[in-house]
């Protein structure tokens, strides 16, 4: 066989020996370190997920008592008329929270999801709450609308709802702010 | 208490009628303002709210807040759930999380007949799922078995896919076919269970029926870019068995039909300029050859066509180019030499994968699109096979994961430290998460100037930013040789170059703004978790410290918090070790295979000479 004829074996031997026939990827990960790790990942991630729980009881417990706790929830219904990017939440004038949305975000929300904004400490009496939403209204445009509320604090825990709504009659966004 | 006094005291007759009216408006002022304080919500309120922000962690894939916030919700009593069902879901979330063990056991049905059978089926599924993912085969494929009707339609495609998984996992491929023969034609995962066969089928020597059903996933009319990939790797399969097989013609044939752009084309190219060459048809082997050596060295295929079309041209009685292109692909390999080289010191220092352990994202999407972005023409690509691989891909999830949780945990023990009033000056985790929203609210302001402004130079990549300025530079030194008559082609092929990257980067402006919006919407969503994502404000505070119980129970918490901490912080360390050492086994592969390729290019330059001077040789 003359020097082609090498070559060209040799050629051959090299290309059908690199490309596996399935076209899997040929290389395995050391399997048992992987398992045995995961092993550890698993219980780890239960002892992880019991202490947040406990911590957070205590520290809900200790940090926010009924007679003083106001949470703020934001859903959405819909939908259609409305693409939330932000919303910036100011209670008695003072900016408590501030958020981006994602894309994944919104989806959730408008699917049913309900995202708690802010949970404080307010004492007896009346509060002002004034929320701020940006995102894209209908027709794509850029959209910032306020929605303020007065909300009366008595002794028990106040849950608040930020809600989105469409509008059908009107193709817009309704902002209201109640109190469950 | 007035009134009383004023009893007590002896008020005359319109005194005392004038202080009761009072009172009386004062009592009916007060009840008035009771009325006008909304109660407490409900229970059903607080169930119902409850679940949904559990659902939010649920489908923004936070599987850890959705557990923590279930179980949070479990002990409060806040779950509108039958025990049977809380148990599922808890399942359900578990093994989202990747806690598959425990899934397992929370997913196998209930004994006994009352369990309806919709939730037997799920339970039978799942257990099935898990038991696979656990190299339990037997055990997946019992529970497989015990799925009855009623599933929805493409769940019981899957579990029909899974049962010929599990046959061909266990070696059993005639029960395999059989099984599959039973499938429902028309899904994806009919496609898939075919594939699988037919691969299976031709490894075990079954090759009649292994081509048949690999030509038929090969000739499927699809549109889906999964399916689409799937029959261009039943098309590539078919082909590299006739190639095994030296059967040129259809190897052709079925090599033809994968698509020329998709993740397979390479492999494919190369192919048929093999099949081609097989039957000396070297001509034609050049044509997918010459397209394939064009594309990104990193890959073995396109390696393999900078030493094959050389041959060919070679074989073609066409030295000069054959020496071009040896000398060509020479130069290839030496820079993808040095280029695995200084990729296995970076594996070894541990810096090859850094911006990927330093902040791995949270999320599957943003990991994949990462590991994506590393890009052709970077070293990563080097180990893009590695990428493809499910278990590699698995080792970094499960960093990113096991970072998660020491970032909890960390939080945890900042936040104890600040409520037990042992804060340092400034809380560190009040700090860390104001001032990472605050570079995030930074950057956004940066990025809505450039928008408004069409800065198109905000959005440039590093290399196009110093080729800007490497012109920029160029040019203002030839401005000030005075304008020097012998420059000025000089300076007019920089105007050319300057307009060019101009006008790209203004014609990319709005993907790039896009791009970088959504990253940045990413950026804030990778705020740790149990911090506030509300810029850090706190609450406004409590009357009084904390007392006694609370105190005590926040210690231990913090305890153990940190221990795990530590633990987690080990689990990182050997992840990243063994993430190494995958890394250096593959890179060292590669090194091989270049060393060789390097070898039989040098060797086919000097056949070349040595032939071409044999015949100027004089004969004697």
């Amino acid at each position: 066989m003359g020097i082609r004829g090498v070559s060209r074996s040799l050629l051959c031997a090299l290309v059908l020996a690199l490309v596996p026939i399935a076209s899997h990827a040929e290389h395995n990960v050391d399997g048992a370190a992987a398992r045995s790790l995961d092993a550890q990942i698993q219980a780890l991630k239960k002892e992880v997920i019991d202490l947040n729980k406990e911590l957070t009881l205590i520290e809900e417990e200790a940090m926010f008592p009924e007679a003083t706790q106001v949470s703020i929830f934001l859903s959405m219904d819909i939908g259609d008329f409305f693409t939330l990017e932000s919303v910036k939440l100011k209670v008695d004038d003072k900016l408590v929270a501030s958020h981006l949305y994602t894309q994944v975000e919104s989806a959730a929300l408008v699917k049913g999801a309900v995202q708690r904004l802010h949970i404080g400490n307010y004492g007896a009496g009346k509060h002002e709450l004034v929320a701020v939403f940006t995102g894209k209204g209908p027709r794509g445009a850029d959209y910032t609308r306020a929605a303020n509320y007065t909300f009366q604090k008595g002794k028990t825990p106040a849950y608040l709802d930020l809600k989105v709504t469409d509008v059908v009659k009107k193709l817009q966004p309704d902002f209201k702010v109640s109190q469950w | 208490m007035v009134v009383v006094g004023a009893l007590a005291g002896g008020a005359s007759g319109p005194q005392l009628r004038r202080m009761l009216c009072v009172a009386v408006l004062v009592l009916v002022g007060s009840v008035g303002q009771a009325k006008d304080t909304p109660p407490a919500p409900s229970g059903k309120v607080k169930k119902d709210i409850a679940y949904k922000t559990m659902l939010f962690d649920l489908y923004t894939k936070d599987y850890l807040s959705a557990l923590i916030k279930f179980e949070v919700a479990a002990s409060r009593d806040e779950l509108a759930m039958a025990p049977r069902d809380k148990d599922q879901f808890r399942g359900g979330l578990m093994l989202s999380y990747g806690i598959h063990n425990d899934a397992r056991q929370l997913l196998r049905p209930p004994a006994g007949v009352t369990t309806p059978p919709a939730i037997k089926n799920l339970g039978w599924y799942y257990t099935a799922k898990t038991a696979y993912r656990d190299r339990d085969l037997e055990s997946a494929w019992s529970a497989a078995n015990e799925v009855r009707d009623g599933l929805p339609a493409d769940s019981a495609a899957e579990v029909s896919y899974w049962k010929v998984e599990y046959l061909i996992a266990m070696g059993r491929y005639d029960e395999a076919a059989r099984q599959f023969s039973k499938m429902l034609k028309g899904s994806d995962w009919y496609a898939y269970a075919m594939f699988n066969l037919g691969v299976a089928q031709l490894r075990v020597g079954q090759a009649k029926e292994g081509l048949a059903n690999l030509v038929a996933v090969g000739r499927l009319g699809v549109d889906t870019s999964e399916m689409l990939a799937l029959a261009d790797k039943a098309n590539l399969t078919v082909g590299y068995f006739y190639l095994r097989e030296r059967k040129s013609e259809p190897a052709v044939d079925a090599l033809t039909r994968v698509r020329l752009v998709g993740p397979f084309s390479n492999k494919a190219l190369l192919g048929l300029g093999w099949a081609h060459s097989f039957e000396r048809r070297y001509a034609q082997a050049l044509v997918p050859w010459t397209e394939l050596r064009q594309r990104t060295s990193t890959d073995v295929t396109v390696q393999e066509s900078m030493l094959a079309t050389p041959f060919a041209y070679a074989q073609v009685a066409a030295p000069a180019q054959a020496v071009r292109y040896y000398e060509d692909a020479l130069e290839r390999y030496i820079a993808l030499q040095t280029l695995i080289e200084n990729s296995m010191e970076e594996s070894e220092k541990g810096s090859f994968f850094a911006p990927l352990f330093e902040a791995p994202p949270f999320d599957d999407v943003t990991l994949s699109r990462r590991m994506r972005e590393l890009g052709p023409e970077s070293r990563a690509a080097l180990v893009s096979e590695l990428f493809g691989n499910e278990e590699f891909q698995g080792l970094f999830r499960a960093y990113r994961d096991v970072l998660r949780l020491k970032s909890n945990l960390d939080a945890w023990v900042n936040r104890i430290d600040l409520l037990q009033g042992r804060a340092r000056a400034e809380p560190p985790a009040k700090r860390d998460s104001a001032a990472y929203l605050a570079q995030v609210r930074q950057l956004r302001e940066k990025y809505n100037r450039a928008v408004s402004s069409r800065d198109y130079l905000a959005f440039a990549e590093a290399n196009e930013l110093a080729r800007y300025e490497r012109i920029a530079g160029l040019q203002h030194r030839l401005e000030s040789l005075g304008g020097d008559p012998s420059s000025e082609l000089f300076a007019q092929r920089l105007r050319v170059q300057k307009g060019l990257l101009q006008w790209n980067l203004n014609a990319s402006f709005d993907a790039r703004a896009r791009k970088t919006g959504s990253q940045l919407g990413e950026l804030l969503a990778r705020t740790p978790p149990q911090t506030t994502k509300n810029e850090g404000v706190p609450a406004q505070s409590v009357a009084g410290p904390l007392e006694g119980d609370a105190v005590e129970r926040l210690s231990v918490g913090r305890g153990r918090a940190q221990a795990i901490s530590d633990r987690c912080g080990v689990l990182l360390r050997a992840y990243q070790k063994l993430i190494q050492e995958e890394t250096l086994a593959e890179l060292e592969r590669k090194r091989r295979l270049t060393s060789a390729y390097l070898a039989q290019a040098r060797y086919g330059v000097a056949q070349i000479y040595d032939e071409a001077n044999s015949k100027l040789a004089p004969k004697k």
